[in-house]
């Protein structure tokens, strides 16, 4: 007999109430304090734990324990709203089989890569994991040991980790989740301006006309960007949206404009909206002439698949991304191709709507916003295709100034601030700089007071790579944090769990929850969540928010943080990087890593005393200094100065978030533009200052079709993306019984037409599969995502149901993201 | 699971010995009281007993002149003992 | 009183013992007068399977064979183990908030039903009017706070026909939308996913039997627009309108009170 004593309480505070109101009597406060109320709850800032949008909340802890949150109703990003999952953000803390200990696989008292997991100390999880990467290091060099991180993890423990990987252990095999999401988005910025992340911000919102929406369900995935978006198009007369995606979903509802193309064909649109600007003398040539230089880059450069892959041994120029300078006829003569009736055929999207989104961009009276995540950025052309939207906008001018925005959204709550930006990426280091320039290395070296040559110059193995090298048995040593990669990573079944499980490897992963991850490693430890640390995140308008540690982590938890640290400390420079590098600097011979990442001067040079009053801060109470400033000051040297200046450590904690850079106490919203940007010289309006000439970039990518396609046999595309109730791979949302019963289970999205084709009824199981895997499903003709005939959309927050077992792990050749919305499957009865 | 607002009318000048005697049984509240007397009292199910045998005994108490019941929530719970309750044979 | 819920007996139990107090009889007397009614009918949230007749008819023609139940493939179907004795004992119903019905296509309850106590006419499960969601308790709703929750709408097996999202401005926030989930009877089957997925402890929308969700147009007002437009112009053919007199030139006064046209336009109006 149960009940829960919050209910209970209110049951009684009711009872007691209309008794009392009944009878005219007053009830004493003591009586109404037990209604849910405010009474002794502790109320602190904190962005919501989800997606990129970075709502702010308000954090209610009582005895220990978060019992509440609440929208920021002062926070410019979401004025005290939340979408269905920042509502529940209490209760993604409390699943009932959180991880409290380390779990290490053992048989008779050993460890044992088949035996089953069994509780053990933090110090024995620790001794057999650093015995395994000394080995590891010992037999095989810095290649063979590897890191998967987080656009989740806080900034400082991607700080942590990435110094960890490149200067500790003297290895670039560090890429993040973030790889997955916003990689292409990375090289896109890169290549177009050579400097990361959007110029404009959610400003923008209310200042654009029309909205054009590629590759992006913003009403599921951003519903409190979409929620502003939508005032917008309510409230400002002639405002318009525009819509296209390779399925018709929810943000299709608003939708002035809903263009439903075949998979792929988008970057024939994008080349056709070019044409129809130059052709319709569109083109704002001063700020051409000024600002832009124009190129066209190389082409058929395969699909990022192993290197004994047909299709990639068919590329002519496999992995390029060579950008040769071209002028404007060429150009010109380039997208001339892309005729209006030409892309209309190959699109399957009616003429009239394509000319219709074509005049938005052309018409210099109306400030577009274009926006984009997974559609474009999952896609094994998603480097060319970010870059093609950039030409629209360069071609017009449209860019940098209120309105007039492409601007791309990320997925994860810290893919900016913590992937992009600390450079936890295998080819990156902090602020934009990269491991093969020999510059970039020395001035992390410097900042680092390490020897000289202690940073790799190759980059390291990258998601995809990391998960195949597992498997060939050349990545041997293995740490997972903060993520679910196993359900969250294409082609599992060829490549993730065969690599996990191949006998030479040691798999660590740190998780809150038992992930399909966790259950797949040999040793997993506990990790404290959210406000379980004291953290920080960047959202996908370069905003900065921090957080206090709110609440104890359960039992054993620790965080990220912590165990990266205290992990260090089990390796001496000598073992780690070899005498000859030590001889460069010998006062640091016989140290730890720990010592020499952490304990040099800078990073612990805070006093524990620093922290705030009232909040608990395990990592600065264990290691004895204000572990989480040290590491923000000493990365935030990187930044400032150079265009991604950073406020100081303090004012975060004050501030509702700022967007960056932020110079003499200013944010910036908009980038590049004089007036807005001070990094933009006096006089001359626009600099895109990435690039020496301050000119930005138009990088011209034609049509070429993806690596697998329907036919015969596999006879559907296969779609996979999120719905609203979950956020991923659902480990946390899963566990709120709420947003479980809102959506339990997976299902096929399938037109009503395929499925009476095939002899299949809705809510029917079914077996859908493609040459990689098979899973069963049940059918859905119905509901929210429709469809067209001949493709498929699933979701993949539901563990029970992998549905990347099925999918193919082909890349970007340039951004090495996976491409996750095309490959050819089918649908059976079973 | 029952839990109940009763309107318990005492004796002025027994209140505060009823009051505590009421206090000190088991699934009884006491939320409010007037100088006249009058209680508001939130009884609800234990273990061991219905709220309305509790309430029953509310009568027994020492100086309670009348007891009125103005609020009642009943919910079944998700784990019943067992589907066949015993039903009072009147 | 909370309303009406299924009787279990531990809650007979309990109005019983009350019943027997000096100061509760009033109250029992009344409940046992509820107690008494109720048990001749189901409870307010219990539903009858796609096609059942109306009540009566209903109650007349279902031989409590319990086939429908026996052929529910996601066992949401239950008979009712009410009273003692009474009518509506051993009919099937189900609980939306528990098993809400799934929609099945090839409707498996009617096709089992041997009496026609669910209609065999009913082929289209779309045409199914097991009750009708209402939307009972804006004040708690997430979505009319201006949160973007709209769960019941995204699980609605006719989206955007029997539940739309209907926008408006937020004014409280000032530059945020609010999506006002709404229910269309004339297409809403009476399913209950929405009541079943509502993420609050007590759902918000709620599926009702059409008796007590709906209210009733009377005969003897017509809604002249609506007349108009079924009949493809005015019902009454040649009535005449004269022109006004005006100082300049200006527009039918339909259209534009006073003649001119508004100086100024609307937000949102004119799109």
């Amino acid at each position: 007999m149960t009940i829960s004593d919050s209910r209970r309480t209110f049951l009684k505070a009711t009872a007691a109430a209309s008794t009392a109101a009944a009878a005219g009597i007053s009830l004493a406060p003591a009586a109404l304090a037990q209604t849910p109320g405010n009474s002794d709850i502790r109320w602190d800032k904190a962005p919501c734990r989800f997606c990129g949008t970075g709502c702010s909340v308000l954090v209610g802890t009582k005895e220990g324990r978060v019992v509440a949150t609440q929208g920021d109703p002062e926070a410019p990003v979401n004025r005290g709203l939340n979408c269905i999952k920042g509502y529940f953000l209490s209760k993604i803390m409390y699943g009932t089989d959180r991880l409290t200990t380390p779990m290490l696989r053992k048989s008779g008292g050993k460890y044992d890569k088949n035996g089953e997991f069994e509780p053990v100390s933090w110090d024995e999880a620790f001794d057999v994991m650093a015995e395994k990467w000394k080995a590891a290091l010992a037999a095989n060099g810095p290649t063979s040991v590897g890191m998967f991180g987080s656009g989740q993890w806080t900034v400082w423990e991607g700080y942590a980790a990435s110094k960890l990987m490149k200067a500790g252990f003297r290895s670039n095999n560090i890429d993040p989740n973030a790889r997955h999401c916003m990689a292409s988005a990375v090289v896109g910025f890169m290549r177009a301006f050579g400097i990361d992340e959007p110029m404009g911000c959610y400003d923008d919102f209310e200042q654009a006309d029309t909205f054009v929406l590629w590759g992006s369900n913003m009403a599921e995935m951003h519903p409190i960007l979409w929620s502003r978006l939508t005032d917008t198009r309510l409230t400002k007369p002639g405002a318009q949206v525009h819509v296209l995606s390779t399925f018709e979903h929810r943000s299709f509802e608003l939708a002035d404009n809903g263009m439903v193309f075949t998979p792929q064909t988008d970057l024939a649109i994008l080349n056709y909206i070019a044409n129809y600007i130059i052709q319709n003398d569109a083109v704002n040539w001063d700020f051409l002439e000024k600002h832009v230089n124009i190129t066209k880059t190389a082409t058929d450069i395969g699909y990022g698949l192993r290197d004994t892959n047909p299709l990639q041994q068919a590329a002519a120029n496999p992995d390029s991304g060579e950008l040769t300078p071209i002028d404007f006829d060429e150009y010109a003569a380039a997208v001339a191709d892309y005729t209006l009736e030409k892309v209309a055929e190959m699109s399957g999207v009616p003429a009239h709507q394509l000319e219709r989104l074509a005049e938005q961009y052309a018409d210099p009276d109306r400030k577009v916003m274009s926006l984009w995540t997974m559609g474009f950025n999952q896609h094994t052309r998603g480097s060319w295709v970010n870059g093609l939207v950039y030409n629209v906008h360069l071609l017009t001018g449209k860019i940098s100034e209120p309105g007039n925005s492409p601007f791309s959204l990320t997925g994860q709550p810290s893919a900016c601030g913590t992937a992009r930006e600390v450079g936890t990426f295998s080819h990156r280091l902090p602020a934009d700089m990269v491991v093969t320039n020999p510059e970039h290395r020395a001035h992390a070296e410097e900042i680092w007071k390490l020897p000289e040559g202690t940073i790799p110059d190759k980059p390291g193995l990258h998601a995809v790579a990391q998960n195949r090298a597992l498997k060939d048995g050349t990545l041997n040593a293995y740490w997972v944090q903060c993520n679910n990669n196993m359900q969250a990573a294409a082609n599992i079944n060829e490549e993730g769990w065969p690599g996990y499980r191949n006998s030479q490897n040691f798999v660590t992963v740190s998780d809150a929850y038992p992930t399909v991850t966790a259950m797949s490693a040999d040793l997993i430890l506990p990790a404290a969540m959210w406000v379980e640390k004291e953290g920080a995140y960047g959202n996908a308008e370069r905003r900065t928010q921090f957080w206090h540690q709110q609440v104890m982590a359960p039992g054993e938890a620790k965080s990220d943080l912590w165990q990266l640290m205290e992990f260090a400390k089990r390796f001496t420079v000598e073992e780690a990087w070899g005498e000859e590098l030590v001889a460069k600097i010998p006062e640091l011979a016989g140290k730890t890593l720990y010592e020499v990442l952490y304990e040099n001067g800078q990073v612990n040079q805070y006093p524990t005393e620093e922290t705030a009053e009232g909040f608990d801060n395990v990592e600065a109470e264990h290691f004895g200094f204000y572990v989480q400033k040290g590491l923000f000051e000493e990365y935030a040297m990187f930044g400032r100065g150079h265009g991604h200046d950073l406020a100081p450590f303090e004012q975060y904690h004050q501030a509702r978030g700022l967007r960056w850079p932020v110079v003499d106490g200013q944010e910036t919203l908009y980038r590049f533009r004089e007036g807005y940007d001070p990094y933009v010289p006096e006089g001359s309006e626009v600099s895109f200052y990435g690039y020496p000439d301050g000119k930005a970039k138009i990088i011209f990518a034609p049509y070429e079709a993806p690596p697998e396609a329907p036919d015969e046999e596999y006879d559907l595309w296969l779609s996979t993306g999120r719905v609203l109730e979950h956020w991923h791979s659902g480990s946390m949302t899963r566990r709120v019984p709420e947003l479980h019963r809102a959506f339990p289970a997976a299902v096929v999205f399938m037109h009503p037409e395929d499925a009476e084709a095939r002899g299949l009824r809705r809510g029917q199981e079914i077996s859908i599969s493609t040459r990689r895997g098979e899973m069963l499903s049940r059918l859905e003709t119905r509901g929210r995502n429709k469809p067209p005939k001949g493709l498929v959309f699933v979701p993949w927050f539901d563990e029970g149901q992998l549905i990347n077992k099925l999918t193919l792990d082909a890349t970007c050749p340039l951004s090495k993201q996976t491409d996750f919305k095309k490959c050819a499957c089918k649908v059976e009865r079973v | 699971m029952n839990i109940c607002g009763c309107l318990v009318h005492v004796r002025r000048d027994a209140l505060p010995a009823a009051r505590a005697q009421m206090e000190a049984l088991k699934g009884v509240e006491v939320h409010a009281a007037t100088e006249d007397g009058r209680l508001v009292v939130v009884v609800e199910d234990t273990d061991a007993a219905f709220a309305s045998d509790i309430i029953m005994s509310l009568h027994q108490i020492r100086g309670v002149i009348s007891l009125t019941i103005n609020y009642h929530h009943f919910e079944e719970l998700p784990h019943r003992p067992s589907p066949a309750a015993p039903h009072p044979e009147t | 009183m909370p309303a009406a819920t299924p009787l279990s007996p531990q809650r007979r139990r309990f109005l019983m013992d009350t019943a027997r107090m000096a100061g509760g009889c009033a109250l029992a007397g009344g409940a046992l007068v509820w107690l008494a009614r109720d048990a001749r009918a189901l409870p307010a949230e219990a539903l009858r399977p796609p096609g059942a007749l109306p009540e009566t008819d209903f109650l007349g023609a279902c031989i409590r064979c319990g086939l429908c139940v026996r052929d529910c493939p996601y066992d949401t179907l239950a008979l009712a183990e009410l009273g003692a004795d009474g009518p509506a004992t051993g009919t099937p119903f189900f609980t939306a908030r528990d098993v809400p019905c799934e929609m099945c296509d090839d409707i498996p309850c009617v096709t089992a039903c041997p009496t026609g106590a669910l209609d065999p006419a009913l082929t289209n499960i779309d045409d199914a009017r097991m009750g009708t969601a209402v939307l009972v308790d804006q004040e708690n709703c997430l979505n009319f706070l201006g949160l973007r929750c709209d769960v019941c709408y995204r699980v609605c097996p006719v989206i955007d026909a029997a539940i739309t999202l209907e926008l408006s401005h937020n004014e409280r926030s000032g530059h945020h939308a609010i999506f006002a989930p709404t229910v269309h009877a004339e297409h809403c089957t009476g399913c209950g996913k929405c009541e079943k997925s509502c993420v609050l402890p007590e759902a918000a929308i709620k599926v009702l039997p059409l008796r007590l969700a709906r209210g009733a147009p009377a005969e003897h007002y017509r809604k002249g627009w609506e007349e108009m437009e079924e009949h493809g112009g005015p019902l009454v053919e040649g009535v005449i309108d004269l022109p006004d007199r005006l100082p300049g030139p200006g527009t039918d006064n339909l259209a534009a009170p006073g003649g001119f046209e508004p100086s100024f336009t609307l937000p949102g109006a004119g799109e």
